[in-house]
C-alpha cells in the first residue's frame, strides 16, 4: 500500500549520514560545559527560532497532534491557537523567560537554588528530570510507529527500528552537545518545514476542503468543530490546553534552554515571538493531517481495518504512505526523522545536564571538574537512553499520546509553575512553601491510566479521572501550597527577592 | 454554527501556513548567516578550533 520505494530510501539514508557527519564535526567546538549545554549562550535571533521550532516541533508532536486531530477533529484546533497566542503573549511581555535570561541561569533548578537554595535546586532538578525522562518515554514508540506505517514495513520490525533510531540520535548527541544540536535542528528545520507545507497542500488537493469539512460534519456533528461542544475536549479541557501552552513555552526546560541560549534579553523576545508561528504550526499541521486521515480512511475502511475508535496513532502515518508519491515521501519521512532526533537530542542533553549540573554536582558539593561533568552528562545520555528504550517496550499507554506526555510533564511543571512565578515576581516566596509545591506537584502522576488502574485495584473503587481534571487541580494545589508555606514559614531573611542585572546572587 | 467554525478554521489554517512559509524562508536565509557568524566566533575563541577538552582536565 506504501509508495515508499527505493528512491525514498536513499533521501532518507543520505539525510541520516548528514546529521551523524555534523555530529562529529561539531565536537571540535566544545570546550566547556556552557558550550555543551547551551552553545556558549551566542545564539542569534533567526538560528533561536529554527532551533526552537526544530526542537519543538519533533516527530512525537506531530504523532500525538496527528492522534488529536483523528480524534477530535477540527475541534483539536484549539490546542494549536492556545500554544500559539500564549506564546505571542510571553515574547511580548518576556513573563518568566526574560528574568531568567537576565539571571544567566543555564536551568531552571539552578534558578532554584539562587533563589530558594540548594536543597530546592536538587528536590527540584530531580523531580525535572525524573519527569522529563517518563515524559520521552513513548517517544521511540511512536517514532517507531511512524516508520513501520508510513514504510509499509513488517510490524515485527518496530522493535529493531526503535534500537537503531536510539542509536543514532545517541551518536551525535553524545559527540557534539548542543552545537551539534543548533546546527542540526537548522537543518532538519529547513527540510521539515518544506515537508510539512508540501504534505499539507498535498492532502488538501487530494481530498478538498468541502469533502474534509462535510466528512467531519458527518462523523462527529458540531463537537467535531467546537472545542468546547466537543465530547473529547470540553471547556475544562481548553484551560488546561492554555495552561499548557504557556508550560511548553516559558516553563519546559527544553524552551527555556532556548532563552538561556539566547545572546540578549532583545533576542529572547524576538525568537520567543516568532516562535509563536511554530508552536502553532506545530500542532495545527498534524491535527490537519491527522482529521484527514480520518476522512480519508472513513471513506476507505478496509485501508484501516484497526477501525476509527482504535486510537489512531497509526492513521497519519499510514495515510501518508498511501497518499504521498515517491520523492515527496522520501524527503517528508527524512523530515519527520530529523524531527524526531532533534527532539530526542535536546531532551537527552536537557535531562542529563539537568542531572549533572542540578542533582550529582551540587550533591558533591560543586567540587567537579569540567571535564567530570562533561562526561558524566555523556553517560548520563546513554543511560537515559537505554531506559528509554526498555520503558517503550513493555509501558502500555492506556491513553491519547499527548494526555500521557501532559500528565508526565505535570509531575514536574505544577510545582515548577509555582516556584518560578512566586520566585521571580513575589517577595515573599519562601523555601517551604518551594517544597511543598514541588512535592505535591508530583501527585500528578495519578492521572496516568495504569497508576488509575492501580489505585482502583487497591481500593476497590471506580477510578476514570481525565488528565484535564488532575493536571488543573494539581496546579491550584501547588500553587496553594506555595502562598501557604510562604506566609506560614517564611525565610529568615525576609524580603528576598531576585537580582536579575547578571549572572548574581539573591538579594537579602 | 458549523458553517461559522468551519470557515474560522479554514483561515486559521490558511494564515498559519502562510505565515509558517514566510517564516521558513526568512528563517532559513538568516540561520544561515548567524551559523556562520557563530562558527566564526567560536572558531575565534578556540584560538583557531581544535578539541580543548583535554585541556580543561
Amino acid at each position: 500500500m506504501s509508495q515508499f520505494a527505493n528512491l525514498d530510501w536513499a533521501i532518507v539514508i543520505l539525510y541520516l549520514l548528514g546529521s551523524a557527519a555534523i555530529g562529529i564535526w561539531s565536537r571540535r567546538y566544545i570546550k566547556d560545559m556552557s558550550d555543551f549545554v547551551v552553545a556558549g549562550r551566542s545564539l542569534k535571533s533567526h538560528l533561536g527560532i529554527a532551533t526552537m521550532i526544530g526542537t519543538e516541533l519533533g516527530l512525537v508532536t506531530v504523532m500525538f497532534a496527528a492522534q488529536k486531530g483523528f480524534t477530535g477533529g477540527f475541534a483539536a484546533f484549539h490546542i494549536a491557537v492556545s500554544a500559539g497566542i500564549v506564546c505571542l503573549v510571553v515574547g511580548w511581555s518576556g513573563f518568566i523567560v526574560v528574568p531568567l535570561r537576565r539571571m544567566g541561569v543555564m536551568t531552571i533548578p539552578e534558578f532554584y537554588e539562587r533563589r530558594f537554595g540548594r536543597g530546592v535546586r536538587i528536590l527540584g532538578g530531580l523531580l525535572l528530570a525524573l519527569s522529563g525522562i517518563l515524559n520521552m518515554g513513548m517517544f521511540l514508540k511512536a517514532g517507531s510507529i511512524f516508520v513501520v506505517e508510513v514504510t509499509g514495513l513488517e510490524g515485527t520490525t518496530i522493535k529493531l527500528v526503535m534500537t537503531a533510531l536510539l542509536a543514532l540520535v545517541l551518536f551525535y548527541t553524545i559527540l557534539g552537545g548542543m552545537f551539534s544540536i543548533v546546527l542540526t535542528d537548522y537543518v532538519q528545520f529547513v527540510v521539515l518545514s518544506v515537508g510539512l507545507i508540501a504534505t499539507t497542500l498535498f492532502a488538501l488537493n487530494e481530498l478538498g476542503w468541502e469533502h474534509i469539512v462535510s466528512g467531519v460534519e458527518a462523523l462527529k456533528g458540531a463537537g467535531g468543530f467546537d472545542p468546547i461542544a466537543s465530547e473529547a475536549f470540553g471547556l475544562d479541557y481548553v484551560i488546561w490546553m492554555i495552561f499548557l501552552g504557556l508550560v511548553s513555552c516559558a516553563i519546559w526546560q527544553t524552551a527555556v534552554m532556548r532563552a538561556c541560549s539566547a545572546r540578549s534579553v532583545e533576542d529572547v523576545k524576538r525568537i520567543y515571538a516568532w516562535s509563536s508561528i511554530g508552536f502553532l504550526i506545530r500542532f495545527l499541521i498534524p491535527n490537519f493531517l491527522g482529521l484527514c486521515a480520518l476522512v480519508y480512511f472513513t471513506d476507505n475502511p478496509g485501508l484501516f481495518p484497526e477501525g476509527l475508535e482504535g486510537g489512531g496513532l497509526k492513521a497519519m502515518p499510514r495515510f501518508l504512505g498511501i497518499l504521498l508519491p515517491s520523492g515527496l515521501l522520501g524527503l517528508v519521512v527524512a523530515g519527520m526523522l530529523a524531527a524526531f532526533m532533534s527532539t530526542h537530542d535536546s531532551y537527552l542533553l536537557c535531562w542529563s545536564s539537568v542531572l549533572t549540573q542540578d542533582v550529582i554536582a551540587p550533591l558533591g558539593g560543586n567540587r567537579m571538574s569540567t571535564a567530570s561533568r562533561l562526561k558524566l552528562t555523556r553517560l548520563l545520555i546513554f543511560a537515559i537512553g537505554i531506559f528509554l528504550l526498555t520503558w517503550s517496550l513493555w509501558y502500555e499507554l492506556g491513553q491519547d499520546l499527548w494526555d500521557y506526555m501532559a500528565i508526565t510533564g505535570a509531575i514536574y511543571f505544577t510545582g515548577a509553575f509555582a516556584l518560578l512565578v512566586a520566585g521571580l515576581y513575589w517577595k515573599h516566596a519562601s523555601r517551604v512553601g518551594a517544597y511543598l509545591a514541588l512535592l505535591v506537584g508530583t501527585s500528578a502522576v495519578v492521572g496516568l491510566k495504569p497508576v488509575q488502574k492501580v489505585i482502583q485495584a487497591s481500593l476497590g473503587i471506580e477510578v476514570e479521572w481525565d488528565a484535564e481534571i488532575i493536571g488543573i487541580s494539581t496546579v491550584a494545589a501547588s500553587t496553594l501550597m506555595m502562598i501557604l508555606g510562604s506566609l506560614l514559614f517564611p525565610d529568615h531573611a525576609a524580603g528576598e527577592s531576585v537580582d536579575e542585572t547578571g549572572p548574581g546572587e539573591v538579594t537579602t | 454554527m458549523i458553517g461559522f467554525w468551519a470557515t474560522f478554521w479554514g483561515w486559521t489554517l490558511g494564515i498559519s501556513l502562510v505565515l509558517f512559509a514566510v517564516i521558513a524562508v526568512v528563517v532559513t536565509i538568516g540561520g544561515y548567516r548567524d551559523i556562520r557568524t557563530l562558527l566564526a566566533q567560536t572558531g575565534d575563541d578556540d584560538g583557531g578550533g581544535g578539541d580543548n577538552e583535554e585541556a580543561e582536565e
